[in-house]
């Protein structure tokens, strides 16, 4: 089971304001954490910082707790059910950290402490304050801490400090020499190491799906229940008739076309052929950095809705509507585009997410025409869509995605968007977050969240993964193809 | 809380409370009564409930069917007694207005209210 650290944006600015000494000394502060339990990984999520009140610690050069506030705070997280963080600072560090001896010391003589009165294992960080770069370990045992393979900052932008030993520094390859003009080398390999999920492997999710491949993403995730169907192939740019014919899952279909847009010398793309709405499927979802929602039911919907605030998750979703007059021709159409981060306002609160459907489409009443007829709803037919437009809708999601990971300017994601076809105007929606809203009360609430999943799916696997593109023969063959090729046009070119 | 009461039960229990109405777990459903402000019942304390099954995502996720004893009786076609105690049927009633600026279970009761005000006597 891999272990990383996630908190939120603001966390991390009230810890760090506090780690963050204008002398240059050291200091030391305790937070609280719970658990969110993917498949694959375990995430400490901060919830609360405890910071010290005076006697509760010395700062002399190098700080160090009193016992009293160890003890007071693990009591206190005690009572919540959660478990707790003794943080530190390294001034001027500017990469993840290890442990000196005395840090070292420190942390396991307090691990029996913590695991005692709380029943957990204790977490300890490291502030490099040079960088804002957060550094985490376990304690299982006051013996040896386990690393953690990253500590992520969730809020509108993902700041993500790795460790790089467990998830070793990508080298850039030849193929992506523009993007990494873009934006820097350091910041491609933090990219490249981001689990995504893209969820939903239709129109907009495949090509997202192939353009995060492309970008250099290591490890890819797609999950969907459908088969390709005739229906689908004026939309799903890069599947064929004959997947259509085959009824091949979008998941396998997805998989190939990320696998052949893939940039990255180690690609592995993992296809999940279960729902969101699974518990199942919300675990392994567990395991992702990144998920892009790309489906259009109100249940999935809040399921990832509700995991970026209780598993502190960015969600990139988006959608689009597009309409027609009574004759047949286009009335206009409209999509949208918003990150789902603590910070920003959820589904619900911006309009995209109606508590009305959500039971209905939970007991599959949304697809019993009895009961639509007899409760007077329209029948939801297919909604119209062309391959023109869905790239739009991808665009803009991933025009999200790179203002979350990459911060142009320093700014994250933007407010909400909406762009309306006919007049070709972006609006910036003026949504706000609800005091009461269920979701973003829900903040880092981990395994102890709103159940919002159902039963399991019905598949006929669960999850396959492809080899990775480099050790496929027929992805060998191509780069090889295309490498004579492009070595013979540059010998005509000069 | 009981050993046998969800958490997201217990929730919805603890959020009627707070407004001063008491409810309780029977079988597969939490009872509760409300005051009728209007309509046929108006003045009368009228018995209703929910679905456990349906709490599971309280307070994000508010139940779509509600209980009534047969005895209070509306113009709509869908009802059917799952999850219902003897002499019960539950009403699909469509939730309109669900503001996340107020207490879900504000929400809650005004829905509840609306409704009873279109029972018939």
């Amino acid at each position: 089971m891999r272990f990383s650290v996630a908190m939120t944006k603001t966390l991390s600015a009230e810890l760090s304001a506090h780690l963050t000494r204008a002398d240059g000394d050291e200091d030391v502060c305790i937070a609280t954490y719970t658990w969110s339990t993917g498949k694959g990984r375990r995430t400490a999520l901060l919830r609360e910082a405890m910071l010290p009140q005076k006697g509760d610690r010395l700062v002399h050069g190098n700080a160090s707790f009193n016992g009293g506030y160890v003890l007071r705070a693990a009591t206190e997280a005690a009572r919540r059910g959660e478990g707790i963080v003794l943080l530190h600072s390294h001034p001027g560090a500017v990469t993840w950290q290890g442990l000196s001896g005395p840090d070292r010391d420190t942390e396991s003589e307090y691990q029996r402490v913590a695991q005692a009165i709380t029943g957990l294992p204790l977490v300890g960080m490291t502030l490099g304050t040079g960088a804002a770069a957060w550094s985490a370990r376990l304690w299982p045992t006051a013996a040896a801490p386990d690393y953690a393979e990253a500590v992520r900052v969730v809020g509108d932008t993902l700041a993500t400090t790795w460790f790089d030993v467990a998830r070793p520094v990508p080298a850039a390859t030849r193929y992506q020499k523009r993007t990494v003009a873009a934006w820097g080398a350091k910041r491609q390999a933090d990219i490249a190491r981001l689990r995504v999920l893209v969820v939903g492997v239709g129109s907009v999710g495949l090509d997202i799906a192939a353009r995060l491949a492309a970008t250099g993403i290591e490890h890819l995730g797609v999950m969907d229940i459908d088969v390709v169907e005739d229906l689908n192939l004026d939309r799903m740019v890069g599947a064929t008739r004959d997947d259509a014919v085959q009824r091949r899952r979008k998941t396998e279909v997805a998989a190939r076309i990320a696998t052949a847009a893939s940039t990255a010398n180690s690609f592995t793309v993992d296809e999940h052929n279960l729902s969101i709405t699974d518990p199942a499927g919300l675990k392994i979802a567990l395991d992702y950095d990144v998920i892009f929602s790309c489906v259009d039911r109100p249940w999935p919907r809040s399921v990832l809705n509700g995991l970026a605030y209780s598993d502190l998750i960015p969600v990139i979703d988006g959608g689009i509507a597009l309409e027609t007059l009574p004759n047949g021709e286009m009335r206009g159409g409209t999509w949208r585009a918003h990150a789902i981060v603590p910070g920003r306002p959820c589904m619900q609160c911006n309009g995209q997410l109606h508590v009305n459907e959500l039971t209905l489409d939970r007991d599959g009443r949304l697809d019993d025409p009895e009961y639509i007829r007899n409760a007077g709803l329209p029948m939801r037919a297919g909604s119209p869509n062309v391959a023109a437009l869905a790239a739009s809708v991808s665009a803009a999601q991933l025009a999200q995605f790179v203002s979350l990971v990459a911060a142009p300017a320093g700014m994250g994601v933007a407010v909400p968007l909406r762009y309306w076809l006919a007049p070709h105007h972006l609006e910036h929606l003026d949504a706000t977050s609800g005091a009461y809203c269920a979701y973003e009360n829900g903040l880092a609430q981990g395994d102890d969240r709103i159940v919002l999943t159902g039963g399991p799916t019905i598949i006929e696997e669960e999850l396959k993964t492809t080899a990775p593109a480099t050790q496929r023969p027929a992805a060998r063959l191509w780069r090889r193809i295309v490498e004579w090729w492009t070595a013979l046009r540059a010998r005509r070119l000069r | 809380m009981s050993a046998e009461t969800p958490a997201s039960v217990q929730a919805f229990i603890d959020d009627l409370a707070s407004q001063g109405v008491e409810a309780h777990m029977q079988g597969p459903a939490v009872i509760y009564s409300i005051l009728a402000v209007s309509g046929g019942l108006v003045n009368q304390e009228v018995p209703t409930g929910v679905s456990v099954n349906e709490l599971t995502g309280w307070p994000a996720v508010p139940p779509h069917w509600i209980h009534f004893p047969t005895t209070v009786t509306f113009e709509q076609a869908n009802t059917d007694t799952t999850d219902c105690l003897d002499g019960w049927q539950r009403h699909s009633r469509d939730i309109g207005t669900w503001s996340s600026n107020r207490p879900p279970v504000l929400n809650w009761l005004a829905h509840v209210r609306g409704i009873v005000a279109g029972a018939q006597s």
